[in-house]
């Protein structure tokens, strides 16, 4: 594998060397059956769910023995051909690499797991005192601080830089009891990054390109849209329309900021080739070649699962069997015969998987350029979730293993949905509602502790709100006595990316306007009106 | 069971809800005239008693007189732990996971002391956090007892009647007890055994003195069971929750109770070994062991003279239990539970590496030797007896008067005003002696004074196993 990591270059044609080299190297090494079986699974589910591109890696044994491009860079026919070193946004399963970012520095004694976040940054603030005292790095990682889920997901939309983003983590109340449930946040990974920024003195993705892309040859790994400007045989997002339809949107499209915006949260882009250098990092336990790049203790500590988020995937009698925790970055199943780790990611308009399995030396990689279903059709939800569910046929492939749908979509959602999900109403707003009152009443400036001062004036017949520290401006639909979506620009007209706002009158106090469900996560936050 | 010299043994095997396999081994006692151990041998089974009050808790869960989320103190007024928000927030489950942030093992000394289970839930209070709350696995009895005197108030009568009522009687465990008393009232009993310094083995008599410190262990270890009992037992977990077409615990409690809630470690053993895995603990009062091909939950128990262990396999739907009566039986016991899984799945684990995992994995949940031994030296004591006299108090373990008989000192401890003789071990330092222990089997404290230039004298007791801290006293103005 040495070989073709130096040969990993920055384009197509490089990408196919790669492969071409990989079957000279093993000549005797035809594709075991199981692999042959699971590349078909995988290449009639793509077509099935009408994903445009798909790139996947395996890695056995420290090297890398499969590694191939599905499909095309956009639902453009006439687009290039993705390969496996096709640029894919990899969302969420960015995670890992925060958290090992931390390993780095926790090797390097500059802080420890259960030291005080508040120490190493001091603008970081819990809403309860106690809980601000007391909590530690490795809380950033595992979902466990209490709050609601997804808290402050808004703030990423509304590109608010980092540092406004964990300042907004001091006025959300907790939920839960402190390190009591799992709640997934992207916000305490942004405050990961954060952190990374304060240890070190550069940025997160500088730090990321040093410590991990570049001592692992990750050439074609980046975390902002501009650097990703760069670089060619970069696949387009599709976003999932609620008539079933894809509409393609470029790797820098107005609304790319959202990723560069969820930092160690989720702004990884990267290719399938890339991704399996970053497989043998975590299969090798932090071991590249003579370097120890992250001790083992810490590699072990970072897999090892801390939060219980459902105590079984699956009945016992099924072969999903088995708890599913939240490692640091990483989620753990508890599967038999091996347990396995690994993520997801989920983007507008990508979807992404990682599966580890430590004790088969194994592990697998998928993107694909399908976005996230949040049109409230649930016949949609096997689109972007065919991704992760190939990870775990994957699993079941190597080890002989049958799992029926029902059995993979049960894993899928009790791993991962919480309760509060709802899926947005698929229905588009009617277009004339009757409001409470006049126009009028609804204007003026109102004020968020995180989020500041959204502005809401009257603008063509109708109502505007200016959000952010952007100034991003959105129309105001009314979707009854009261009730509006903020529509957010840039977005395919019928995708439901919108803010709802609630306002209520008091009759003491000033008008307040309240952040309803976004993306299919409830959010509470209250601006209220600022007396002029 | 012949290399660890226990007396007796006996052995539960379920497969698919059938008992495949209960068997008994050698004899009751040391004494080779003595009775055969059959399925229906009663053994001490010490920490696996702790599954018991988990499941009773689930029954009084589904039942919907408590949540798992309740704080503790909506039940018991009258447990507080040291810190007021950990106080305020410390919940029914956080009982039963051990990761209240207490040092591991705390207040181990009332129990050898015989205190009270209300002076021992009385004792948490003064116990100070040496992790953040929830963070870190560490092992606790005087949390399973705070959480049998919770299922006592929920279900308004004793912690043994309850548990009774709600586990043993529908699991048709005739056999299985929680009280020395109970245990008196039985035949084929097999009595503990303390291994001596001769090497010989001394069987413990039903009219022990120090019998009443396993009833008072309550939920933390006081059940005695058979063979036949844990087969009935391990048809429930595995099922989970139901036997034949009763559900006594619903599948989802049970489910909650065999999840992994605090990691214990990241892996027992290397990725490359067999026994690849991280360990987690479940509120079920499980060790959850993330092995290959299954996951495995497993516990062991000690109690004095005696020690089992316990394994489920859910995937696979068997289980084990092993019970035997020799001191460290636990180790034992463990052995050939986690041999049995080995043997199951066709695991080749050589025998030195399973004993090396279980030594790292008890390594972290005990400590190695549950008896502290503290070097005897002919040093003299730097000062005179007299100085040493006086009345010595702590918080949480009250008084220990120190007085002069016969030439010597004595120290009587606690409400029980257990005596001890304090033997010199160096510069103001002592070795306590219980009494009413066999000869060449000692049960000694270390004791060290110190007299600082201001405040009042100190003492300084214990620790009582592995690294932790010892319990000040200070000495009470006459």
């Amino acid at each position: 594998m040495r070989i073709c990591r130096r040969l990993l270059g920055g384009s197509a044609v490089t990408g196919c060397l790669v492969l071409f080299l990989m079957l000279v190297i093993n000549p005797g090494n035809a594709r075991a059956d199981w692999l042959q079986d699971f590349e078909a699974e995988a290449a009639d589910w793509m077509i099935e769910a009408g994903i445009p591109g798909m790139s996947i890696a395996v890695v056995k044994n420290d090297a890398v023995i499969y590694a191939r491009g599905f499909g095309h860079l956009s639902v453009d026919p006439n687009s290039p051909k993705v390969d496996a070193n096709t640029i894919f946004e990899i969302g969420s399963c960015t995670k890992a690499f925060g958290a090992t970012q931390l390993a780095i520095l926790a090797d390097q004694k500059q802080l420890a797991w259960t030291d005080q976040v508040h120490r190493h940054l001091p603008s970081f603030k819990m809403h309860d005192p106690w809980v601000n005292k007391n909590f530690q790095v490795e809380d950033l990682l595992c979902h466990r601080s209490g709050l609601p889920w997804y808290s402050l997901f808004g703030m990423m939309f509304l590109d608010y830089p980092m540092g406004a983003q964990v300042r907004g983590i001091r006025f959300e109340p907790p939920a839960t009891s402190f390190r009591t449930s799992f709640a997934y946040q992207n916000i305490m990974y942004v405050a990961v990054s954060r952190l990374i920024e304060a240890k070190t003195g550069q940025s997160w993705g500088q730090n990321l390109s040093e410590k991990i892309f570049a001592p692992l040859g990750m050439s074609r790994s980046v975390t902002t849209t501009a650097e990703l400007e760069t670089l060619g045989n970069v696949a387009y997002g599709h976003l999932l329309l609620p008539d079933g339809s894809l509409s393609p949107v470029a790797p820098n499209w107005a609304n790319s900021f959202v990723v560069d915006k969820s930092f160690a949260a989720g702004a990884i882009r990267s290719s399938a080739l890339d991704m399996a250098q970053w497989i043998r990092l975590n299969l090798a336990l932090g071991r590249w070649g003579d370097q120890q790049i992250v001790t083992e203790s810490n590699m072990r500590y970072l897999q090892a699962p801390k939060v219980l988020q459902a105590p079984y995937a699956n009945g016992p009698a099924s072969p999903y069997w088995g708890a599913v925790s939240y490692a640091s970055g990483w989620q753990y199943f508890g599967l038999s015969p091996q347990p396995l780790i690994t993520h997801d990611g989920t983007e507008i308009g990508f979807k992404s998987s990682v599966l580890l399995v430590p004790g088969a030396n194994l592990g697998v990689v998928i993107l694909a350029n399908i976005g996230a279903n949040f049109t409230g059709n649930s016949s949609f939800n096997y689109r972007p979730g065919v991704v992760q569910k190939l990870a775990f046929r994957f699993y079941d492939h190597y080890f002989g293993r049958q799992s029926s749908q029902v059995g993979l979509d049960q894993a899928m959602s009790e791993s991962q949905a919480p309760p509060q999900w709802e899926a947005e109403p698929n229905t588009p707003p009617a277009a004339e509602q009757a409001l409470a009152r006049p126009l009028g009443d609804y204007c003026g400036v109102y004020s968020h502790p995180a989020f500041g001062e959204f502005r809401v004036h009257q603008s063509g017949g109708g109502l505007e709100i200016v959000m952010g520290p952007h100034k991003i401006r959105a129309k105001m639909v009314p979707t009854g006595l009261d009730a509006f979506r903020a529509v957010l620009p840039n977005y395919p007209e019928t995708f439901p990316a919108y803010y709802p706002f609630t306002f209520q009158f008091p009759d003491s106090g000033p008008a307040t306007m309240t952040l309803g469900t976004l993306f299919g996560w409830p959010q509470n936050d209250v601006f209220s009106k600022v007396v002029q | 069971m012949a290399e660890e010299r226990s007396p007796g043994m006996a052995i539960a095997i379920v497969k698919n809800d059938v008992p495949i396999y209960v068997k008994g081994f050698g004899h009751l006692s040391v004494d080779p005239s003595s009775p055969l151990v059959n399925e229906d041998t009663v053994f001490m089974i010490g920490s696996t008693s702790k599954a018991f009050a988990s499941a009773q808790l689930a029954v009084l869960a589904d039942q919907k007189r408590l949540a798992w989320t309740d704080p503790v103190r909506k039940h018991l007024p009258s447990f507080r732990m040291f810190d007021p928000w950990v106080n305020a927030q410390m919940q029914v489950e956080d009982l039963l996971c051990h990761r209240s942030g207490m040092n591991r093992y705390s207040l181990t000394m009332m129990e050898v002391l015989n205190y009270p289970t209300g002076e021992r839930i009385r004792g948490i209070r003064f116990q100070q956090p040496v992790t953040s709350f929830r963070t870190a696995f560490a092992y606790q009895n005087c949390m399973y007892i705070a959480a049998a005197k919770l299922a006592e108030a929920v279900a308004g009568k004793s912690w043994g009647e309850s548990l009774s009522e709600l586990i043993f009687g529908p699991l048709g465990m005739t056999r299985s007890v929680t009280t020395q008393a109970a245990v008196d009232a039985m035949e084929d009993v097999a009595p503990g055994h303390l291994r001596l310094s001769d090497g010989g083995l001394w069987p413990i008599p039903s009219h022990w003195i120090w019998n009443t410190i396993q009833d008072r262990s309550l939920a933390a270890a006081a059940v005695r069971t058979t063979a036949h009992d844990m087969a009935q037992w391990l048809r429930f977990q595995l099922s989970p929750g139901k036997l034949g077409d009763q559900q006594i615990v619903t599948e989802a409690n049970m489910r909650y109770l065999h999840a992994p809630r605090v990691l214990v470690a990241p892996w027992a053993h290397n990725t490359d070994s067999p026994s690849w895995g991280s360990v987690s603990y479940c509120c079920g009062a499980w060790n959850y062991w993330g092995l290959s091909p299954q996951p495995f939950l497993f516990h062991d128990g000690g109690a004095m003279g005696s020690g089992s262990a316990l394994g489920l396999v859910p995937g696979a739907d068997i289980g084990i239990a092993v019970l035997t009566n020799i001191e460290g039986g636990d180790y034992l016991a463990s052995k050939i539970v986690c041999r049995f899984y080995d043997l199951y799945f066709n695991r080749g684990t050589p025998p030195a590496e399973l004993e090396r995992n279980l030594v790292a994995l008890r390594g972290l949940a005990r400590p190695s030797s549950s008896r502290a031994s503290f070097p005897l030296s002919a040093q003299a004591s730097c000062r005179s007896l007299e100085d040493y006299c006086g009345v010595y108090s702590n918080p949480a373990y009250g008084r220990f008067i120190v007085r002069q008989s016969k030439g010597s000192l004595v120290i009587t401890m606690g409400p029980g005003k257990i005596r001890a003789n304090l033997v010199p071990a160096g510069p103001n330092a002592f070795t306590a002696y219980l009494s009413g222990y066999p000869k060449g089997y000692e049960m000694t404290f270390p004791m060290e004074f110190a007299f600082p230039s201001s405040g009042p004298a100190t003492l300084a007791v214990g620790p009582m196993v592995g690294p932790d801290p010892k319990e000040v006293f200070s000495r009470m103005d006459e």
